[in-house]
């Protein structure tokens, strides 16, 4: 662990159980040996669809669940097995921001009351000072001092979740994990909130996790990326690297449907898109996660379990044919679809 | 002629003591075997305008003006008995949120059954039959085992081709599409547009496809009406109004979804106009890098920037 690492996730492992209709358990693994590291100053990208385990991830790193395996190391202190009174001091240092602005605020409070009490835990203030820090923040957040006096259903999505940004940095944070900020406003607000976190990291040495499976929104506000599916890491690197010369099948049709509006829509969006649901195996099957979906398999892909793997310097890809296909170019042809195989079809429980 | 017509069309809400203005004169037209694309943010009126045509409102909304012809007749002029001949069998509507629009308490196949034996009669095995085709068409694995499952055991993608699969038993003429990939996963939302395209072929039928996300659209619509607070901004040609957009609104919104190579993510500064104001001049002003005085003082009207192409700006 280096000295710069603020938030470090080793090898991560947890399994929740779920009931069927059969009544029979079966046990799913939300996040499966993940490990990730954020250091000081830096933006992390999470991307992911549902059932990807990102938001798992987030709740283990806020110490809101346990995890079943690995461990989360703050600032060098391993948090996971802490009582709540241990990791109270750690409270103020990790905030969070979730997707829903509406839901995330008590209604029977105004704005400004609202961040007062985001600053219990910071002692030290006395009421007065917290008074003016919650004017500050607002103004650092590009809203007047009227909307101190505003109660949460008095403004727009685009203003509250500036307002949830503000609530984080109260209590002046280390790190801050936001789930989805962005993806519940109007795209034409998005870049106020983008915007303001870039200015933001460019003024302190916050850290961040940024949680989306918006690429268009990621490319802006990361400086490396984690793709996630189905609990797994396949793909690591830094924006560029993954942007540019995406190496797994999965990261490159998140891509092509995401940024489908754009030039180069057409043979990249039929070349890389993706076939059937999300799909949870049986436990014992060893095989790449994507397969069955993907249109590059091999019947290697079904037996062999695939490991993450450098594939350039700070490039990593789960996905043994990374450079084969690469190089020549993803053919779409080199694969059909793979059907037919024990599969568990559930869409996913967060 | 166009098989949807809405002439000047206003839309109010009346919320507790206040009256929200959703829709203040939408004109548009919708030419037969067209995919339109009806693209806005929150608040632009897009989905009012397409629950309006079904007379789907809720009891809140009242309509204060204009017409909607749909081939020639007047669906505002209908009584409920004349509208439910064309809802289902020549106007069919899929909805946002699928799982919420499938009625939880039965099996997903009776619910297309019970939908094709009250358009076109016929004995109930020949209607499940129909259902388990049409699951099967629009691409859910294992149809038989899937017809009888209930709405609860189906995903959000699966929801949505299940709703589909109800509009194919209907053949409408007219297919409304209320953000069908909003809430879907990325990876899914490409397949349920590339099903809808599909099913619009099949059926020869016409689309109006409502979404937020005029990215997205763009992949399967042949032409776009781009919405903002209750009025239309720009109409045309998918590529006349992505690649060569001649609305500022337009333009800006488009610089939103398609990015800069800035470091700074482009966004619209200020918020979309309180809808329970009334105002004189053009709804973007406020937001308007290039409003002028005239901006302020009168609403503008609809001009030809070319053949097809049409945009509400006096500086178009």
């Amino acid at each position: 662990m280096n000295a710069d690492d603020v938030l470090v996730v080793q090898n991560a492992v947890k399994v929740f159980t779920v009931r069927r209709r059969s009544l029979k358990r079966v046990s799913m693994t939300a996040v499966d040996d993940v490990s990730l590291t954020v250091r000081r100053g830096e933006t992390v990208g999470l991307v992911g669809e549902s059932g990807s385990g990102k938001s798992t991830l987030g709740r283990a790193i806020l110490r809101l669940l346990d995890l079943d395996g690995g461990k989360v190391l703050f600032e060098g202190q391993e948090i996971q097995g802490l009582s709540e009174r241990e990791f109270r001091p750690l409270r103020a240092k990790i905030q969070m921001v979730f997707q829903d602005p509406a839901t995330s605020f008590n209604p029977t409070m105004t704005i400004g009351q609202t961040l007062v009490d985001a600053m219990r835990l910071a002692g030290h203030l006395t009421l007065k000072q917290k008074e003016q820090r919650a004017l500050a923040l607002l103004d650092q957040m590009q809203l007047d001092e009227r909307f101190v006096a505003l109660y949460p259903y008095e403004m727009s999505g685009g203003q509250l979740q500036r307002v949830a940004l503000a609530r984080a940095l109260a209590p002046e944070p280390d790190f801050i994990f936001l789930d989805e900020p962005t993806a519940a406003l109007d795209m034409s607000v998005r870049g106020q909130i983008i915007n303001l976190l870039l200015s933001l990291q460019r003024q302190s040495s916050l850290s961040l996790i940024f949680v989306s499976h918006d690429l268009r929104v990621i490319r802006y506000i990361a400086d490396r990326v984690y793709v996630m599916y189905l609990g797994q890491v396949v793909e690591t690197g830094t924006k560029r690297a993954v942007f540019e010369s995406p190496r797994h099948p999965y990261t490159r049709a998140l891509l092509a449907a995401t940024l489908i509006g754009q030039a180069e829509r057409g043979e990249m969006r039929r070349a890389g898109m993706l076939a059937g649901e999300v799909t949870h195996r049986a436990p014992d099957f060893a095989g790449c996660r994507l397969y069955g979906r993907c249109r590059h398999a091999t019947d290697r892909c079904a037996r062999e379990p695939q490991a993450l793997r450098a594939v350039a310097p700070d490039h990593w890809a789960r996905c043994w044919r990374a450079e084969e296909l690469a190089q020549s170019g993803w053919p779409a042809e080199s694969g059909s679809v793979k059907e037919g195989l024990p599969t568990e079809s559930q869409q996913a429980t967060a | 002629m166009a098989l949807v017509d809405i002439q000047n069309l206003r839309v109010q809400f009346h919320v507790g003591r206040d009256v929200v203005y959703a829709l203040r004169g939408v004109s548009m037209q919708v030419e037969r075997g067209t995919r339109t694309a009806i693209v806005g943010e929150s608040g632009s009126g897009k989905t009012v305008t397409a629950t309006s045509m079904l007379r789907l409102l809720p009891p809140t909304a009242r309509i204060t003006e204009g017409r909607i012809l749909f081939q020639d007749t007047d669906l505002l002029a209908l009584n409920e008995n004349e509208l439910r001949q064309i809802r289902g069998s020549q106007v069919c509507m899929v909805f946002q949120n699928a799982s919420a629009a499938l009625n939880p308490l039965y099996p997903v196949g009776q619910q297309i059954a019970d939908v094709y034996r009250q358009h076109n009669g016929g004995s109930k095995r020949e209607a499940w039959q129909r259902a388990v085709e049409v699951l099967a068409a629009t691409g859910i694995p294992h149809p038989e085992d899937q017809a009888r499952n209930y709405p609860f055991e189906y995903s959000g993608g699966m929801a949505q081709r299940a709703m589909i699969a109800m509009a194919l038993v209907c053949s409408p003429q007219l297919l409304i599409a209320d953000e069908p990939t909003t809430g879907l996963d990325v990876t899914i939302q490409v397949q349920v547009l590339d099903l809808i395209q599909e099913v619009v072929e099949k059926l020869n039928a016409t689309l109006m496809l409502i979404s937020h996300d005029i990215g997205l659209v763009s992949v399967i619509c042949d032409r776009v009406i781009v919405m903002y607070a209750g009025t239309v901004m720009e109409t045309g040609t998918a590529s006349q109004v992505l690649e060569h957009p001649a609305n500022p609104y337009t333009i800006r919104l488009l610089e939103c979804f398609t990015g800069t190579d800035g470091e700074e993510m482009p966004f619209i500064p200020g918020r979309v106009p309180d809808l329970r104001e009334q105002w004189q001049g053009c709804s973007f002003a406020r937001r308007c890098p290039r409003a002028q005085d005239i901006c302020w003082r009168e609403a503008p009207t609809v001009r030809q920037v070319e053949p097809g192409h049409h945009s509400a700006c006096h500086f178009s």
